[in-house]
């Protein structure tokens, strides 16, 4: 629209399809990670598969339907299970449905790019043993065809209102993630984290850190792999492009970009409570988290994510919730 | 069939050409207007004992494309040409590659009942149907005078009734016709234009004549797949677009908005459209998000649009903002609870109010169904001489009414030849193939029209004209019907879109044939003049 206006439905729509997007990227690089640390530690195959049901919040339904945590239960519960609404078949689902709803919006480009994802993985056969021995060609395919829609989208999509919503739904997913799996790794490492150095052990964070991004940045900037340098970089290390801080603040960017509010100020409960945030993190260091205790922080963090979301829904998306009334 | 392209001698072509005869049957209530544009029936009977008048002399219904001696039609020969002139394997790849260019833009369709399926592709065949711009002279010119009259007439029905006064056409017949709406009395859209969009649906006799089989002045959907297809064909045979002379119809989205425009109350700025849709789980939603996109209207649902302070406006991330002109792909009845449908939760409440007050503009306006009707059809060709004062460009079908004693005899006496139809007819029922029934159902019918006569009409058993299409197996050509719906724009002034849906049954002597079994589609070419050779 020329003056720069947009359905608050199709606001909705198009945070949710980003948010979809992010969840299948990061619930495939997930997937491989930990299917590549199995073939490392053969021993302690459950434990590792239980952890990917922790971050993603779905364990009880997973025990409700499958009688075994086996590498092949989780993977197709995670994968192909229509009855897991965050299953990599559902959340595409869900990003073309929201994608439909906003076609007008989204470019024929950029929907052909997630209709064809979903095309490729309905067809795939998920009753295929191949799959389960190998599972990574399909997910380096998917975690590629989704990194290619955000590419399309990057590269050239107008940078009206829907880029920003675009871009809050994608950041706030990929913070939240972020802190998801810190916890759940965090959590279950705690007991070793006093005794440093076993080979187990480095596999595990080195698994977290690919959980989330690349090795390799933290290896060069912080050296060898320890608890506090990850928590830095997981969480504060806006040069990360999926720290929690660095998320928040391109969140914030974006949020404040539909109204053009300047930085520092606010015109409504999303805009403040988003830059609240992102002013407490950006005054935190590592040493205070650990005295507040890492789980403790990130349920605190997590919480308040959900606020800012649940500001952003009343003020952009519920025509209903009083502003219009 | 047709020989394969490898056989393209003269005379094989008739000699293995197996005639169909086939009328072409309307499943689609137009009440609830669950239309969509491939769901309809064909019914073809091989075996036709009596063939009617409107076969050709050698007793086949008209080829589009090859004459009944089997030669390519001269003005289509570049076509044939290129087709016949392609290495072995080529066609099918091109038919291949359009496939997965059409699955990939998404454009598909819901069947309803079949929900948990998924949607389906619409089937698309890349042998293109040619249309000479000497019949296209004659079609361009014959639409745009049967909506002028069609336009006039339902102004007219909600106005002054001149022609229910003179008894033109028989008050009862109007009143009684399903698409009448009691609060459209009285009610004067902006320049008189009750039908902005529009389209009817033409066929071909076995003369090769065409004729309106009916006219859509609802929401006609069908266009985006005009628009796809042709993008489609563009890619598939780029060489022949030029050589042929194509006429473009990619300009449709501008004229459309322009259209709408047309109709707008006068506002200081650009007037701001919107296309109203039910939904993402609509079957046509794929053409309202095209629409929108390719004309910058914004996409709206009913639940994105609210009557405040007196006038319609759409809710957005910065409050309300008003509304000017609303092309709606609802149905009438949905528009507004208040007016209509009060269980309506697809509407906008007060809009009908709004409108009234001079405040919006609605394309199509609510009413004009009441010319959809099958028996007020039988009326077109007296409207356009009541009106227009002239005699109709492109003929109807035959109709005998059996509302009138004359017709009700002949019908009758005729029920083994010819086809039945309900006036306001859903999906198959209430329908009768004459040819193809037996006596019991014949009787059967003969007491429900006796009981209802209104409710009932019938037409001679058709020939539709066919067209080829390929057959991957063995990239041979076969001929199968077609009709086709072109689309009307009335906005300052009368538009016809050079083009239009061409559907076809791309099943071979299935006898009921719809989308869900085999109904597709072709690209349709009108030739600018001197263009196919």
């Amino acid at each position: 629209m020329s003056s720069g206006l947009m359905l608050s439905r199709v606001a909705d729509s198009i945070y949710w399809m980003f948010r979809y997007l992010e969840r299948v990227e990061n619930t495939v690089r997930l997937m491989d990670v930990n299917w590549h640390l199995m073939l490392d530690m053969p021993q302690v195959k459950t434990n590792e598969w239980e952890t990917l049901l922790h971050v993603s919040g779905d364990f009880a339904l997973f025990e409700e339907h499958y009688s075994e945590i086996t590498p092949e239960n989780v993977m197709r519960f995670m994968t192909f299970d229509r009855l897991n609404p965050n299953s990599m078949i559902s959340c595409l689902t869900a990003a073309r449905e929201n994608a439909r709803g906003a076609r007008d919006v989204v470019t024929p480009d950029l929907w052909e790019l997630i209709n064809g994802i979903y095309l490729m993985v309905r067809e795939y056969d998920c009753e295929d043993r191949g799959f389960y021995k190998n599972p990574y060609d399909l997910y380096h395919e998917v975690q590629s065809a989704v990194l290619h829609t955000f590419g399309q989208a990057h590269a050239t999509m107008f940078r009206g209102q829907s880029w920003q919503f675009l871009r809050i739904g994608t950041l706030l997913e990929r913070a939240d993630k972020t802190t998801r799996i810190l916890d759940v790794r965090y959590f279950l490492l705690l007991p070793s984290l006093r005794e440093v150095g076993t080979a187990l052990e480095d596999l595990q964070w080195a698994a977290l850190l690919r959980s989330v991004s690349n090795i390799e940045p933290f290896i060069k900037h912080y050296g060898p792999v320890h608890a506090k340098g990850i928590i830095e970089y997981l969480l504060l290390d806006s040069r990360n492009p999926r720290s929690v801080r660095g998320c928040l603040q391109q969140a914030d960017e974006a949020l404040r970009g539909i109204h053009g509010t300047s930085p520092g100020y606010f015109s409504n409960d999303a805009e403040r409570l988003s830059g609240q945030l992102c002013a407490d993190l950006s005054y935190l260091t590592v040493d205070e988290v650990v005295r507040r205790g890492l789980h403790e922080y990130l349920d605190e963090l997590q919480y308040r994510m959900n606020q800012v979301h649940q500001a952003i829904e009343a003020h952009y998306f519920s025509p209903d919730s009083g502003e219009w009334s | 069939m047709y020989t394969t392209k490898l056989h393209l001698e003269k005379g094989l072509y008739t000699k293995l050409y197996v005639p169909n005869f086939v009328s072409l049957a309307f499943s689609l209530k137009k009440e609830t207007l669950r239309w969509h544009p491939f769901c309809y029936l064909i019914f073809v009977n091989t075996n036709l004992p009596n063939p009617s008048e409107a076969l050709t002399e050698t007793g086949l219904p008209y080829d589009e494309v090859f004459s009944a001696d089997g030669q390519l039609r001269s003005d289509f020969s570049a076509l044939g040409q290129a087709l016949t002139g392609l290495p072995d394997g080529e066609l099918r790849r091109r038919q291949q590659s359009a496939d997965r260019a059409l699955l990939r833009m998404g454009i598909t369709f819901q069947v309803y009942g079949e929900e948990e399926q998924g949607e389906r592709v619409f089937p698309f065949d890349i042998v293109p149907r040619p249309v000479s711009a000497s019949d296209w002279q004659q079609v361009e010119s014959g639409l745009k005078q049967r909506i002028q009259a069609l336009n006039l007439f339902v102004s007219d029905v909600y106005g002054d009734k001149k022609i229910l006064k003179d008894k033109v056409i028989p008050e009862e017949v109007v009143y009684s016709s399903s698409g009448y709406l009691e609060p459209c009395e009285g009610m004067k859209p902006p320049k008189g234009i009750w039908c902005s969009i529009s389209g009817s649906d033409l066929i071909r006799d076995g003369q090769g004549h065409f004729r309106v089989l009916e006219d859509n002045l609802r929401c006609p959907s069908g266009v985006s797949y005009v628009l796809a297809n042709r993008l489609v064909m563009k890619r598939s045979f780029p060489e022949l677009f030029e050589r042929m002379g194509v006429r473009p119809v990619s300009d449709y989205p501008d004229m459309l908005l322009e259209t709408l425009r047309a109709i707008s109350p006068p506002v200081p700025d650009a007037p701001r459209v919107v296309v109203l849709t039910p939904g993402i789980y609509n079957s046509a939603y794929f053409e309202h998000a095209f629409l929108a996109q390719q004309t910058g209207a914004e996409l709206v649902e009913g639940r994105d649009l609210v009557v405040s302070d007196g006038y319609v406006c759409m809710k957005t991330t910065r409050g309300l903002q008003r509304v000017d002109v609303i092309y709606r792909r609802i149905n009438d009845e949905f528009l507004d609870p208040r007016c209509f449908r009060p269980d309506s939760m697809l509407g906008v409440a007060g809009l009908m109010d709004v409108f009234k007050a001079g405040r919006v503009a609605i394309a199509n306006m609510p009413g004009p169904g009441v010319a959809d009707d099958k028996v007020v059809y039988a009326y077109v060709p007296d409207m356009i001489k009541y009106y227009l004062d002239q005699d109709p460009i492109i003929p109807n079908v035959d109709t005998w009414l059996c509302s009138r004693d004359a017709d009700r005899d002949h019908v009758l006496q005729n029920l083994d030849k010819l086809v039945v139809k309900q006036s306001d007819g859903a999906g198959g029922y209430g329908m009768l193939i004459g040819p193809q029934s037996t006596k019991e159902q014949q009787d059967a019918f003969a007491d429900q029209i006796k009981a209802h006569p209104r409710g009932y009409i019938a037409q001679p058993t058709l020939a539709l004209s066919t067209t080829p299409i390929l057959q991957q197996e063995d990239e041979s050509l076969d001929p199968r019907h077609v009709d086709l719906r072109p689309f009307v724009l009335y906005g300052d002034d009368i538009q016809v879109l050079p083009g239009g849906l061409t559907r076809v049954a791309m099943k071979k002597g299935s006898l009921v044939v719809n989308s869900s079994q085999g109904g597709g589609s072709k690209d349709t070419w009108v030739l600018s003049e001197g263009g196919g050779t």
